[in-house]
């Protein structure tokens, strides 16, 4: 922790005097009115004018003024603007107007890094990338884009109306010409044609007015990748000598940004701590004082090229003679057909089965047997962070051969704009209509007893396009943030939250009972439900007929898939991918009972029997599914999340909460084990501050305490004759 | 768990049918069971859909029903009728079934793509409503399965996804590093098929690798269709003109136990169906006739 010693054992600090210095008495710092702690509007990205030291008069600021250095006061270049130390009190900054204003520009753009990569990492593999924002499609429909996916600035909806651009657009962005994209641009069209940021636009609800914000990460557009997007047929922006792969057709979010050398980030004389070490020294020093890198802002306009004309922009051409394709501006999911006719005599006595998670029986084309036990897991959703690492880790593992690209046995979709299949569960759900509950029984229709004549269930068969952009409506919160949303209140007003999905190996898989062939089995001994490589003829009855549209069609093998939970590992005790590498450690598993069978020492049946902490996803459908989900405690619209786990929400609710704030140390300690080891969980205690995890005969594997430990670790380690540093 | 309908529920599929799946509202009595005789003439016995040979055939312009006896329903025809047209040369049988179809599917590689295909069922002399649904336990019926498909795959290589997909952008499939855009079957090694677990598994619709474009399967009731440990059905189908022309050969005498033998002069069981891509056509989800008469000329 930084400055821990200088607090908790009075070493001194890495300055002159050895205390917090709050003042400078260098020359260079009295000279560039940095002497006392001030704001400095940003160099560029401010809509007001820029660098202007921000205070009321005072008798120790008393910086050269931008005559001492031969320049006009109203000089306001860009390269001279560095220097400029002009003071200004808050009132007369915010009267004032960046220079670019006039000619409008609107947005501070800023570049910061995303949760998806380190650095570049992450936005170099094409798995990743294709979760990264809204654009993400292996088979790119739309030749336009640059690969499977692409970068894109954040615009807020009503900023972007006003400019004229509509959600997907793409649009020059454009910062300062006197030196971006690069200095000299304008005498070299054909470099300025390479760099000039051709980038699509994205509406955002929650950022605010005035600003946008574009990820650092993306390969850039250079010659060769422009020559590849240019004269490919497939469009693809990868240099053909190199095969260097670029995420923009043109340009890149460096064309608009730069560094900016602020003399006070480069004084030869100040005192301040080494990057590495306990060491004191003066002067340049790699990320503690030096000028700044990355990321970065500026003042940018945005502007669509050319014009489309009409309301569509289908069959417009961009700036770059490339057209949009028919079908992809506007996507919505294809009408509801009309609800199906029932012809009773047509129809067929089926056997009931008991589905507790709807409490009654209901219709099911065969006989209900449940298996010796039932793999399930729970979801915490409070603990998601949608980064997509279950995501990779089960694409990996299972579903990168040829036909598989757009396959994601397991992923994660923002709610409520986001969605996997396109609109699966609004679909499934207009399908359906709507129905009530009494209480903790399902008064409706489940998709078996809906099912229209000749048909097992009710379900609908997805077009390939709405298996593009799977990340569609990340982040995206309910309602646009407004000065006036009581966001900051809990349960939020405005709200989102991620749903990690996987297949439910429902005990009543709609999959398996729409194959005329069986070749969908559940096996006896897990309740793992399988789709049998061999003997499927890929009628696709199942993937039309899965609501939670988690099995796939194989386009070279031209069979059907879903997945297999990782069997192989189950069967030697290990959790499956998506469950032992989740970071956030969301991710329960084991083997759930039915009510009247349920264990209290059994983490799943913990979580959903005893403390109903855990709740089913759209039980109403009737499939009994068996992965269960914690609801999200913040948001605000519980109506919502009734709809989406049923009747318990409240309660679920309310006993998380009640752990979290410190009144169920069972609940928490059970909750703590989740990802605590790899191996599957079948036993939990709670003791003594402590939670303990036991496999299938009872040999403790994992032991986690419900407080992290405290350390305190010696600046000096004796044995070793060294100092232990932070390395900040 | 296979669960097959008892005979009450036959009875009841069989009585919809009556009621729900004709084109158009027709009496019962206009929808005939199909009259077929294979003419015999000299070998060889064409595989073209456009041999003079065909001239010699008898052609039967046969109804066609939906199919409401075993799930997925399809409660009416995609196309009207088919005409059928049969030649035997002592040691092959062929069938030249033609129907309309404006649009040709040959491809099923999209989620939502269907192929368009035409069968031929089998089955002996004697055999009634009930062996008319895919087969007995007791009478297996006999299919002779044309796929557009897979007639296409023979004629213009294997249909792979790039046909559907052309702008399709994926680093490497492994374990194939540095490939571009690897082909099958040739540019996957034996060790790389396991991430094709449809062809691994050995999986027929699967095999990239297509030598004839027919199916030659058997079936012992509804759901339980597979294929025939010989595959020696061939043919061949031409789309000209909102037209398929499609001939399915294949030797008179059975090369498996399951499978119809045939013999000049003799009387066997038949029934037709059709699939039609554009309507999402496949497995259940057909357009058949009622199970009619083939006869042999001696």
């Amino acid at each position: 922790m930084v400055g821990w010693e200088q607090t908790q054992e009075s070493k001194p600090w890495y300055t002159k005097t050895g205390r917090l210095e709050f003042y400078r008495e260098e020359d260079e710092f009295i000279e560039y009115g940095e002497n006392l702690p001030v704001h400095r509007e940003p160099v560029d990205g401010t809509h007001h004018e820029p660098n202007v030291i921000v205070a009321k008069p005072h008798p120790a600021l008393r910086p050269a003024p931008p005559e001492a250095y031969g320049l006009r006061p109203d000089d306001l270049r860009t390269e001279v603007r560095q220097v400029r130390n002009v003071i200004r009190s808050p009132e007369e900054v915010a009267r004032s107007r960046h220079p670019l204003r006039k000619l409008g520009y609107t947005h501070v753009l800023i570049t910061p890094k995303y949760r998806h990569a380190c650095h570049s990492t992450g936005a170099s593999t094409d798995l990743d990338v294709v979760f990264w924002g809204p654009f993400g499609d292996f088979y790119r429909h739309d030749r336009r884009k640059p690969w499977v996916s692409e970068g894109y600035i954040d615009l807020n909806p009503e900023d972007a109306k006003r400019l004229g651009i509509a959600d997907g657009d793409y649009v020059w962005c454009e910062a300062d010409p006197q030196d971006r994209p690069f200095v000299g641009h304008e005498r070299k069209p054909e470099e300025r044609r390479i760099f000039r940021w051709l980038v699509r636009a994205r509406y955002y609800p929650s950022i605010m007015s005035g600003t946008g914000r574009a990820w650092f990460h993306f390969y850039i557009a250079t010659h060769g990748s422009v020559e590849g997007h240019e004269k490919r047929p497939d469009g693809l922006a990868k240099n053909p000598r190199t095969n260097y792969q670029a995420a923009y057709r043109y340009g890149s979010h460096q064309s608009i940004t730069r560094a900016w050398l602020r003399p006070t980030l480069q004084t030869d004389s100040l005192v301040r701590k080494d990057p590495i070490g306990q060491v004191l020294g003066k002067g340049f020093a790699l990320d503690v004082h030096c000028t700044v890198g990355a990321p970065k802002e500026s003042y940018v306009r945005i502007r669509r090229p050319g014009r489309a004309g009409g309301r569509g922009r289908e069959g417009a051409v961009d700036a770059c003679g490339r057209g949009v394709p028919a079908g992809l501006r506007v996507r919505r999911p294809a009408p509801v057909p009309e609800r199906p006719v029932h012809h009773p005599e047509a129809e067929v006595a089926m056997p009931k089965v008991y589905n507790w998670q709807i409490g009654r029986e209901m219709d099911y084309p065969f006989e209900g047997r449940r298996p010796q036990r039932q793999a399930a897991a729970v979801f915490d959703t409070n603990k998601c962070i949608a980064c997509q690492t279950c995501t990779m880790a089960c694409k990996t593992t299972w579903t990168s051969g040829k036909g598989q690209e757009y396959m994601f046995w397991n992923n994660v979709e923002t709610k409520p704009w986001g969605s996997y299949p396109l609109a699966w569960d609004v679909r499934v759900l207009e399908l359906l209509g709507p129905h009530a509950w009494d209480g903790n029984v399902y008064r409706g229709k489940t998709l078996f007893e809906a099912a229209p004549s000749g048909e097992r269930a009710l379900g609908y068969l997805p077009e390939d396009l709405d298996y593009a952009y799977p990340n569609r409506g990340e982040d995206e919160t309910n309602l646009p943030l407004t000065q006036d949303r009581f966001y900051l209140r809990l349960p939020h007003d405005a709200w989102f939250f991620y749903l990690p999905r996987i297949c439910n190996h429902c005990t009543y898989p709609a999959c398996l009972a729409s194959c005329p062939r069986t070749a969908i089995y559940k096996r006896p001994e897990d309740g793992i439900v399988l789709l049998d490589q061999q003997r499927c003829r890929g009628y696709r009855e199942c993937v039309k007929n899965c609501p939670f549209k988690k099995v796939f069609y194989n386009h070279t093998t031209r069979v059907s898939e879903k997945c297999v939970l990782c069997f192989p590992a189950l069967e030697r005790g290990i959790q499956p991918r998506c469950m032992r590498n989740c970071i956030g450690k969301i991710r329960t598993f084991g083997f759930v009972s039915t009510p009247d069978r349920a264990r209290a020492d059994n983490p799943v049946d913990f979580l959903v029997h005893v403390r109903k902490v855990a709740l089913p996803l759209l039980p109403q459908l009737g499939l009994e599914a068996n992965v269960y989900y914690i609801p999200p405690v913040h948001v605000g619209n519980v109506r919502f999340l009734q709809m989406l786990f049923g009747p318990g929400v409240e309660h679920a609710v309310a006993t998380y909460r009640k752990a979290m704030e410190g009144g169920d140390e069972e609940l928490l300690g059970v909750l703590l084990l989740a990802v605590s080891t790899d191996r599957i969980v079948h036993r939990f205690r709670v003791h003594r501050g402590h939670a303990y995890g036991y496999d299938e005969r009872g040999e403790e594997v994992v032991r986690v305490p419900l407080r992290e430990p405290t350390m305190v670790r010696p600046a000096y380690d004796p044995q070793h004759r060294v100092y232990r540093y932070n390395v900040t | 768990m296979t669960r097959k309908l008892s005979r009450r529920e036959a009875l009841v599929g069989l009585a919809a049918l009556g009621t729900l799946a004709l084109p158009t509202p027709a009496r019962a009595q206009d929808v005939q069971p199909p009259e077929v005789l294979a003419v015999r003439v000299p070998s060889p016995l064409p595989v073209d859909p456009e041999a003079e040979a065909w001239r010699r055939a008898r052609a039967a312009e046969i109804r066609l029903l939906g199919q409401a006896m075993a799930y997925p329903f399809k409660m009416r025809p995609s196309v009207p009728s088919v005409r059928v047209r049969s030649l035997h040369d002592g040691e092959r049988i062929g069938f030249l079934v033609e129907w309309r179809d404006p649009r040709p599917d040959w491809r099923a590689v999209k989620a939502r793509e269907f192929k368009d295909g035409c069968g031929v069922m089998l089955l002996p002399r004697g055999a009634g409503a009930t062996e008319w649904m895919m087969g007995t336990l007791k009478t297996p019926a006999t299919m002779l399965h044309w796929r557009a498909d897979w007639q296409r795959d023979l004629e213009a290589g294997f249909q792979d996804l790039e046909t559907a997909f052309p702008n399709v952008a994926f680093d490497f499939y492994p374990p194939l590093v540095g490939v571009d855009r690897p082909k099958l079957p040739d540019g996957y090694p034996a060790d790389a098929r396991e991430w094709l677990p449809g062809w691994y598994a050995g999986n027929p619709l699967s095999q990239p690798r297509k030598t004839t474009p027919i199916e030659k399967l058997v079936a012992q009731g509804a759901g339980t269709l597979e294929q025939l440990p010989t595959q020696n059905a061939t043919g061949r189908g031409v789309w000209k003109d909102g037209r398929w022309r499609v001939v399915l050969r294949k030797p008179l005498r059975a090369a498996d136990a399951k499978e119809v033998s045939l013999v000049p002069g003799g009387t066997y069981a038949v029934a037709f169906a059709v699939w039609q891509g554009a309507h999402e056509d496949r497995g259940a989800r057909k357009s058949i006739t009622l199970l009619g008469r083939l006869r042999l000329e001696a």
